[in-house]
């Protein structure tokens, strides 16, 4: 392949054509329609949701753990993956990073809906306590989505300038923006230096950034005397599961993106396989950290945590919690050690069923043990005792993924999606050897 | 075998009669009566104590608002609540019963009267029998009393005087002493009559809290032959341990306000956000370097 072919191949997907104008405003509208219910929300308070004082925590919180979750991708594909010398994962770390961007960056959203005063969101700043892992959430959420910006951001500057070059059919505003953005980058040995001085410390920063960000989040939970809450694995336990759905929320990008983009000579079979056995080994990982969250509180069954653990394994929620478990980690588990099933279309289906399965996890783990408080619930309306979403609640949630799916696409359509620098580089050291 | 089932049995006639049955007050208590007559002034006082002590578990008189428990407290205004006699009503409510509590050393006689006062409201055919003594004279316009604390033996001793003219020991007095605690009063030793020579000592417990310095207030009643308690001394003594209560606000905490959090904390939380702040704000120089190393003319 020559380098001009390469260049034409991955730009070509940059282009606001009329199906992408297309794609956006029925986002948009959907969003809009979603924002009607945010409304009604904003003005009538929180009583429209099916929150209630004792189960105050419900999709708004498990929706935003699960963003938390799926924004911990960047971090394992372009840190951990790229700092031990994978070199096939080139194509799919910016896919990875704007999943990242996307999906942090929401989640900050996702935490204002669940408030019944949005406006007193200062407060936290204004008033926040050193002691309280609410501040630190915010703190670390913030940071992380700065860093995954700057790490979409750096390495795509040598592909601003190319872009600049070789594409002279853009808008002027695009390639204006392609101007100031690519830092007057020519490409000599000082910049480049400098550029991958950048990344490296990047690289390294953001590993215990990422780790942070859903740690704490677990914090929020973990330092509550919760059953199902209260258990000192529970930072760990997090973070392996969100690898489950980094993974998985990337299968399925990159699936779209090579059929949309037509990208099948630069995404093809040997990234889909080498992405099924990372699904795999970071499934095999949370399978082990829920053998240790379940089977040891199972096998003693404390009084007081026996009504939570109950209502799981056979009560009002083991239908979910089965599905969760078994078609959600154990059978893609088993699925994917095949060969067969790591091709592209099969391995997107198991990856779509891997992604529902963790939704649900996040739900099951945010709301079942808010219905089994240690003090007894007593003298409470009847609707008290449980949860159940409302359309409402359900409308503002599917609001945020809008919102995630509205970034993924501006970014991937206004800027390559396939490092085009990067894929040069490596392609022309290739054929030194 | 026959022995073990014996002893059930023993145990469950027991069980079954604590709880079911009658309160029984003795007969000289039965008839005791009020010492003043019930008027608006001590109904008024009555409700006020009522409101604060009772009203927790017996609820309102008359709307049935009283707490869910075993045995149930009784409604004020019901006929079996008002089927008592004063004097059983004093009694129930000074002694107190498995889970009503004594108000003996919480509720001065006074108060207890008041309270049966204003519970009476709510029986229209409740006709107050009372003998009007005489003479309604304090006791202690009649005598005088002299305290003195030893402190090695930890022993209060009391003499009481007849306030006549050749200052006559009272012998026969009888007397208790409370020590003031954060809710109503504690009886220290027993109750005790005074010798031949008036007479009588206390001794108290060697592991009384007091204040800072160890100070406790402690209060000498005189009981009457009606049953009503009079104070007739109340001084402070230092009979008790020091105890120094320390704010758990006062020192920094995890569950203290923001200025008062933990110092490692701040320093961690403060010190994470600058190093990593500082790092990003190096990468964006770098990032405004690799602008200065390039030309615009691309």
């Amino acid at each position: 392949m020559t380098e001009n072919k390469i260049i034409q191949d991955l730009l070509q997907s940059v282009k606001l054509s009329k199906g992408f104008y297309a794609w956006m405003t029925f986002l948009t509208i959907s969003l809009f329609v979603c924002l009607y219910a945010y409304y009604l929300q904003l003005t009538t308070g929180l009583g429209v949701t099916g929150l209630r004082d004792y189960i105050s925590w419900g999709l708004y919180i498990a929706n935003f753990v699960f963003f938390v979750a799926s924004s911990l991708v960047g971090m394992l594909i372009s840190s951990i993956l790229g700092l031990s010398g994978q070199k096939w994962i080139t194509p799919i770390v910016r896919i990875a990073e704007i999943i990242a961007v996307a999906f942090a960056a929401v989640a900050g959203l996702v935490i204002v809906s669940d408030m019944g005063r949005p406006e007193k969101l200062a407060n936290v700043f204004l008033y926040g306590r050193f002691q309280s892992p609410i501040l630190w959430d915010v703190t670390v959420v913030t940071t992380y989505v700065i860093i995954s910006l700057l790490l979409f951001y750096t390495p795509l500057i040598p592909d601003l300038t190319i872009a600049y070059k070789n594409r002279t059919d853009l808008p002027k505003w695009q390639k204006g923006l392609y101007k100031i953005l690519s830092l007057n980058w020519v490409g000599n040995l000082e910049q480049v230096q400098l550029q991958k001085k950048a990344i490296g410390i990047l690289l390294v920063l953001v590993i215990p950034v990422a780790m942070a960000i859903h740690t704490v989040t677990s914090w929020l939970f973990a330092v509550t005397p919760r059953s199902g809450w209260s258990s000192t694995i529970l930072g760990p336990y997090f973070v392996t599961g969100a690898f489950v759905t980094g993974v998985a929320s990337v299968i399925i990008a990159m699936y779209i993106f090579q059929k949309i983009y037509s990208l099948k000579e630069y995404i093809y079979d040997i990234h889909f396989d080498k992405m099924g056995k990372l699904l795999v080994l970071v499934c095999l990982i949370y399978l082990y950290f829920n053998i240790n969250e379940f089977l040891i509180p199972g096998y003693r069954m404390p009084k007081h945590e026996a009504a939570h653990l109950h209502s799981l394994f056979s009560g009002s929620h083991s239908i979910m919690f089965w599905f969760v478990q078994i078609v959600g980690l154990i059978l893609p588990i088993i699925l994917l050690i095949f060969k067969p099933f790591r091709k592209p279309f099969p391995i997107t289906l198991i990856a779509i069923i891997v992604f529902i399965g963790a939704w649900f996890k996040r739900y099951l783990i945010v709301i079942s043990p808010q219905e089994h408080p240690f003090l007894p619930i007593q003298n409470v309306p009847e609707n008290f005792t449980y949860y159940v979403p409302t359309i409402t609640e359900i409308a503002i949630t599917i609001a945020s993924f809008v919102l995630v799916l509205m970034i993924i696409s501006v970014l991937s359509k206004v800027f390559p999606i396939i490092p085009i620098h990067e894929t040069l580089t490596e392609r022309n050291k290739q054929n030194e050897k | 075998m026959k022995n073990k089932i014996f002893l059930l049995i023993l145990i469950s006639c027991f069980a079954y009669s604590v709880f079911s049955q009658e309160w029984t007050v003795p007969d000289d208590k039965k008839k005791l009566t009020a010492p003043f007559k019930f008027d608006s002034e001590h109904q008024k006082k009555g409700e006020e104590i009522f409101n604060k002590t009772c009203v927790s578990c017996h609820g309102h008189p008359g709307q049935g608002d009283f707490a869910k428990l075993t045995p149930v407290p009784k409604d004020p205004a019901s006929n079996e609540y008002q089927a008592n006699t004063d004097g059983e009503l004093f009694f129930k409510i000074s002694e107190g019963r498995i889970i009503m509590p004594s108000f003996k050393n919480t509720l001065k006689a006074v108060d207890i009267w008041d309270l049966i006062a204003y519970v009476r409201t709510y029986n229209k055919d409740y006709v107050q029998v009372f003998t009007e003594t005489a003479t309604e004279t304090s006791i202690t316009s009649k005598i005088s009393s002299k305290i003195t604390f030893a402190e090695e033996d930890k022993k209060l001793k009391v003499r009481i005087i007849n306030k006549d003219a050749e200052k006559t020991a009272s012998e026969g007095v009888t007397l208790s002493i409370y020590a003031k605690r954060y809710f109503g009063w504690l009886q220290l030793d027993k109750t005790k009559k005074t010798d031949q020579n008036g007479f009588v000592s206390f001794s108290l417990p060697n592991d009384l809290p007091g204040d800072s310095i160890g100070n406790l207030q402690i209060t000498l009643k005189i009981t009457d032959d009606s049953g009503f308690e009079e104070t007739i001394a109340d001084t402070i003594f230092k009979a008790g341990v020091p105890i120094i209560y320390n704010n758990l606000l006062d020192n920094r905490a995890m569950w203290n306000i923001r200025s008062k959090a933990p110092l490692w904390l701040i320093l961690t939380y403060s010190g994470t956000v600058l190093t990593v702040m500082s790092v990003i704000l190096y990468i964006i120089w770098i990032l405004a370097q690799i602008r200065k190393k390039g030309s615009s003319e691309i």
